[in-house]
């Protein structure tokens, strides 16, 4: 018997199908649709003028490549359009499509449209095949959790009812991968890992959807500048469960959350989670020159939820220095830093005198989790952010005075990096929650290029295409950095 | 050389001398390049909107904000009493109306960044580099391909610091001087150290290896690549 879950309908109520295989109708997609599911500028009434001289403005669409005149400032400035577009509510009808009626800065938190979207583990085990599908396998050990009762309720009716400002969609999220791209994991101040989810778009999946198997190497559609054609966008989040005391300031939804390796038996439980933080990956660099010496077309933009952890400064000598002013913590502490200064001094602070990460004491930025066993929770530091302070400082504060109440005004982006003319601007980019341990030494681009390296799989380690899939071509494509 | 063709020249050079101007009063302001910028995609094309899109971005924008007090250059001033003798009351120059709509016609252009390159590249060039207030100065045409050369494009801080660098030079007569004499005599690393030395409008200095790789460029007789280093680097900044 298999079990799927159909989240979808005008209200999202949930029905759980057993036994046929249910799939949603997939809807026509006309131009009109595709624009609007694309949240692209024709969408959007007047869309340029309406934006002339108003960089900060929020609105459900944004661009589908970072122009004619790219630069860091603007660049940051798509980042943080593409972030609230994309974290606009989702219509009540089609998967992908943002509600153009509803006033998003004054929701307290969304169900954004980027969750709506096919993650990359459906389309790997095929679970999603069409865009417009809602309903999905659950693993078996999720199962009795929908199962409803005599009265009509489950487990699930019963849980999301003592969480009426979680926000609900067509989908649920299914989490169990917690493996971060340096192969460890993650766990916050309660000792709960961190789940990694990815998303892809409407352009992604129809690419990936329409090639013939087995695929010999993956070049997905770049945005076009005024063709108003979207190109692929891969999200990633970071998603942590949550007490009851931080749902004020996470973006929040509803999990079943898998935990235990194949050793173990898996246990699935509900939890409600937060958003802690995110990459939006999106082919809209077409300009970034084909015969430079690295035609990657990506933007790597990137957030992270401001109660995840303390930052650095910089002494006057250029030195990292960790204060107590730097680690007060907000409202309901960090989420990933829980120690006292006095502890970490003894512990991080070298003959030198200087604050020192590799000392084999000092716990910070450093692994301390077994996969698939208990721990303690990690103790993550961000590093200070040393290019484009100044441009990344007002359209995070602009995020913050657009937004009064969301839970959204608690993300800032961390920067967005682009390649110009084969070279990445910033050249050093990391996730303090997404790539933890890099010692502010990684780069998303540089990273991503190992990604075509047996195949060309387009800069996207993970694309939704079951490995058996593809031919592996790597002599083919030895040219191909 | 008539005073005509001195006084055309002279035009011409305000115009390279507030571009540059315009450049940095975007780098200095960080909330005025996003105001700029956030104009860009409007301005293409021949509809009503981005004509009347266009006309704001060079009356309420670049001209304005090219505005130098001739007292703030002494070398414009010298060239100013140079062609017209003293004058009783000097005030400030702007670009030109052509100057400013050629700058906002390459901004919406597909090709704005190399075009943009050359035109900045060019006014950095002649304005604090080129000896003889750039009079011989011949403006390059084609953008130096600087593909796989890692540190061409400066990182966004090193990018600003070089725009006032230039600018700073090409407004100040004695670091002028001496910076061009350096130049004349191909003398690399006492340029370096002088580029290094000079304090900012930001009150930070150009690092090492930027004034060195700029010292390098300079005196190495190729003036392509020096233009479009120069170029690029004061118009990923501002624009």
């Amino acid at each position: 018997m298999v079990k799927k879950i159909n989240l979808a309908g005008s209200h999202f109520s949930m029905l759980v199908v057993l036994g046929a295989l249910y799939c949603a109708p997939a809807q026509s997609h006309t131009k009109t649709n595709d624009i609007q599911v694309n949240q692209l500028p024709d969408a959007c009434e007047n869309y340029y003028q309406t934006l002339s001289d108003k960089p900060y403005a929020i609105l459900p669409c944004f661009a589908p490549t970072l122009g004619n005149n790219r630069t860091n400032q603007s660049a940051i400035r798509d980042a943080y359009r593409q972030f609230h577009a994309l974290n606009w509510p989702l219509s009540d009808s089609t998967i992908g499509m943002a509600d153009y009626q509803l006033d998003y800065s004054q929701q307290l938190d969304t169900y954004p449209v980027w969750q709506s979207w096919p993650t990359v583990a459906q389309m790997k085990s095929g679970d999603i095949t069409k865009w417009q599908q809602t309903s999905y396998k659950l693993p078996l050990s999720c199962q009795s959790l929908f199962t409803k009762n005599n009265q009509g309720t489950s487990q699930y009716t019963q849980f999301i009812s003592n969480y009426p400002t979680v926000p609900r969609g067509p989908k649920i999220e299914v989490l169990s991968n917690s493996i971060n791209p340096e192969g460890e994991t993650i766990a916050d101040v309660n000792g709960q890992p961190v789940y990694y989810q990815v998303y892809l778009n409407q352009p992604a999946f129809a690419y990936l959807t329409s090639q013939q198997r087995p695929i010999n190497s993956l070049n997905f559609p770049a945005g076009q500048v005024n063709a108003d054609k979207r190109g692929a966008i891969y999200i990633k989040a970071a998603w942590k469960v949550l007490t009851d005391n931080e749902l004020n300031q996470y973006h929040s939804s509803f999990a079943v959350v898998i935990d235990g390796d194949s050793k173990n038996a898996k246990q699935c439980r509900l939890a409600v989670v937060g958003l802690s933080a995110q990459h939006i990956v999106s082919k809209n660099n077409p300009k970034n020159q084909p015969n430079s010496s690295d035609a990657n077309k990506w933007s790597w933009a990137t957030y992270l939820n401001a109660a995840s952890m303390p930052r650095y400064s910089e002494a006057n000598n250029g030195d990292y220095q960790l204060s107590q002013q730097d680690i007060l913590p907000p409202n309901d502490g960090w989420a990933f830093f829980n120690k006292s200064l006095n502890e970490l001094k003894k512990q991080c602070i070298n003959n030198q005198d200087q604050w020192d990460e590799v000392l084999d004491t000092c716990p910070i930025n450093k692994n301390n989790c077994e996969i698939g066993s208990k721990c303690t929770g990690n103790t993550l530091v961000a590093y200070p952010i040393t290019q484009d302070k100044a441009n990344l400082d007002t359209y995070n504060a602009q995020t913050k005075k657009h937004l009064p109440s969301s839970v959204w005004r608690n993300y800032q982006i961390l920067n967005n990096q682009w390649l110009d003319r084969g070279f990445a601007a910033p050249e050093i980019l990391e996730n303090p929650v997404l790539e933890p341990f890099f010692h502010n030494k990684s780069s998303c681009s540089s990273c991503h290029s190992d990604a075509n390296k047996q195949v060309f799989k387009d800069y996207i380690f993970s694309p939704g295409v079951d490995m058996r899939q593809l031919h592996d071509l790597s002599n083919l494509h030895k040219g191909i950095k | 050389m008539s005073n005509q063709t001195n006084t055309e020249k002279l035009f011409a050079y305000r115009d390279q001398f507030c571009a540059i101007k315009l450049v940095i009063a975007m780098v200095l302001d960080n909330k005025l390049q996003a105001a700029t910028s956030s104009i860009y995609p409007s301005i293409s094309g021949s509809s009503e909107s981005a004509i009347k899109q266009r006309s704001k971005l060079k009356n309420l924008y670049y001209i304005p904000h090219s505005s130098i007090e001739v007292n703030e250059s002494t070398v414009l001033l010298s060239l100013i009493e140079d062609n017209f003798g003293p004058l009783e009351k000097l005030s400030s120059v702007v670009l030109s109306d052509a100057f400013a709509a050629d700058l906002v016609a390459q901004t919406a252009s597909s090709d704005a960044e190399n075009e943009l390159t050359l035109t900045l590249g060019n006014a950095g060039m002649r304005c604090a580099f080129t000896k003889d207030n750039g009079v011989e100065f011949t403006p390059q045409n084609k953008v130096y391909d600087f593909d796989g050369q890692a540190g061409f494009i400066l990182s966004s801080d090193e990018q600003k610091n070089l725009s006032l660098l230039v600018y700073q030079i090409a407004s100040t007569l004695e670091q002028r001087d001496a910076v061009q004499q350096l130049i004349s005599q191909g003398q690399a690393s006492p340029l370096a150290e002088l580029f290094g030395q000079i304090e900012l409008a930001n009150g930070q200095r150009v690092t090492p290896a930027t004034a060195e790789q700029l010292a390098q460029f300079l005196t190495s007789d190729n003036i392509d690549k020096v233009t479009t280093f120069i170029g690029i680097n004061m118009y990923k900044p501002s624009w």
